[in-house]
C-alpha cells in the first residue's frame, strides 16, 4: 500500500452523529460506529489525507501502544472500507 | 388509512358476496369514495381464471371468501406501503392509543412474534391504531391503520381468519393520534415485567431492520433518531402476560 491511497465516504444513505458516537446506514443495514471510527469518518468527510488523520486521531485518542500509529489509522480504514462506509481510491 | 386511498374493485360471479365480505372486514378502513392512490381488482368466482373485465386481470381472483380476505390483507398492505415509500416512517409494529389524548405507543415486533395478539389483548381499553404497520408522519402524527386482525379460530383451520376490529371489540382509536412511545416486544417468562432502556444509537440498528422502505426517506437516521427521541427513546419490555404489558403501556402513555 502507498502514500497515495486516500478514503472518501461510500455513497451511504445517510450518518447520523450522537456525541461522539455515529451510525450510518448503507446498504440497509445501520452501522453502529465508536468513538474513534466515527472520528475516522469524520476526517474523510473533511478530506484530509491519511497522514493528517493520524495525528489528529493519536491527539484525541493517543498513539496505540504496540502499533505503528499510521498502520493503526489505515486497519481502522480498511475496516470501513470492508463495511461499505469508505471507498479506497488509489 | 395509511394516508393512502386504496380501491377495491369487486367482480365475478359471487361480487355482491365479496362487496359484502371486504367492507364488513374493512370497516373501520372505510373512507368516502376520492380518487384513488392504489386500486387492487377481486374476484370472488368458482371459476379462478374469469376474467373481471375486458382490461384487467384480477390482482386476487379466488373462490373462497375466506381465502380471498386472507390474501387480500398483505396485498393492501404492500401496495399502501410501496405507496407512502419515501414519506411516512413506518415500523412493523402494532399501534395502541390513549382513547382520550391520542398518545400512541408503538409495539414493534417482527411478523409473527405478537403484535396481533398485543393488540387484541390491549385494545380492550386502549385505542386500535394497527396490529402490523405504525406509520408516522414528519410532524410525529400518526397514520393510523385499523386493519382487519388475523385471528386462528380454530386450531387446523387452513388459513386465518380476517376479523374487523369492531368484530373483536377493539376500542376504536381517537382521530388524532400522535407518537408516544416505542418499545419492542419481548414476551418472556419474567415473573416482575421490567422495561430496559435502549441507548439512541442502538435504537437505530435495532429498528431499521423492522421498518419499511426507511432508505427511501430524506436523511433516513434523522427521521428515524427524531421519532426515536419523540417517543421518549427506544425501550425493550420484558413481560409474560397482558396485564404486565398493559402496565408498562399506561406507564408510557402517561410519561410525559
Amino acid at each position: 500500500m502507498t502514500s497515495t491511497v486516500t478514503y472518501t465516504p461510500a455513497e451511504w444513505d445517510d450518518w447520523f452523529v450522537d456525541g461522539d458516537e455515529s451510525a450510518v446506514l448503507v446498504g440497509g443495514q445501520v452501522i453502529v460506529l465508536s468513538a474513534l471510527a466515527t472520528a475516522v469518518v469524520d476526517s474523510t468527510v473533511r478530506r484530509l489525507d491519511v497522514a493528517a488523520l493520524t495525528d489528529e486521531v493519536v491527539r484525541r485518542f493517543g498513539a496505540p501502544p504496540d502499533d505503528d500509529p499510521e498502520a493503526a489509522t489505515r486497519a481502522v480504514l480498511e475496516e470501513l472500507v470492508e463495511a461499505g462506509i469508505l471507498r479506497r481510491d488509489a | 388509512m395509511l394516508d393512502t386511498s386504496v380501491r377495491l374493485a369487486c367482480a365475478g360471479e359471487q361480487q355482491r358476496v365479496l362487496a359484502d365480505g371486504v367492507r364488513a372486514a374493512w370497516q373501520r378502513c372505510l373512507e368516502p369514495a376520492a380518487e384513488p392512490d392504489v386500486t387492487l381488482t377481486l374476484s370472488l368466482d368458482p371459476d379462478p381464471d374469469a376474467n373481471p373485465g375486458p382490461d384487467s386481470r384480477p390482482d386476487l381472483a379466488v373462490a373462497d371468501l375466506d381465502l380471498l380476505l386472507h390474501r387480500l390483507s398483505p396485498l393492501v398492505t404492500v401496495r399502501a406501503i410501496d405507496h407512502q415509500a419515501g414519506r411516512l416512517l413506518m415500523l412493523h409494529a402494532a399501534g395502541v392509543a390513549d382513547p382520550s389524548t391520542g398518545r400512541t405507543v408503538a409495539l414493534v415486533a417482527p411478523s409473527g412474534t405478537g403484535k396481533t395478539t398485543a393488540a387484541r389483548a390491549l385494545c380492550r381499553t386502549l385505542g386500535y391504531v394497527t396490529d402490523e404497520t405504525l406509520a408516522v408522519r414528519e410532524d410525529g402524527s400518526i397514520a393510523v391503520y385499523p386493519k382487519p386482525l388475523s385471528v386462528l379460530e380454530t386450531a387446523g383451520d387452513p388459513h386465518k381468519a380476517q376479523l374487523s376490529p369492531d368484530d373483536l371489540d377493539l376500542v376504536p382509536a381517537p382521530p388524532a393520534c400522535t407518537l408516544a412511545g416505542v418499545a419492542v416486544l419481548d414476551r418472556d417468562d419474567s415473573e416482575r415485567a421490567w422495561v430496559e432502556d435502549v441507548p439512541l444509537l442502538t435504537a437505530l440498528a435495532r429498528l431499521a431492520p423492522e421498518s419499511s422502505y426507511l432508505s427511501r426517506l430524506p436523511k433516513p437516521l434523522h427521521r428515524l433518531a427524531g421519532a426515536v427521541e419523540l417517543a421518549g427513546g427506544l425501550k425493550v419490555v420484558h413481560y409474560a402476560d397482558r396485564e404486565q404489558l398493559l402496565d408498562l403501556v399506561d406507564d408510557m402513555l402517561t410519561a410525559s
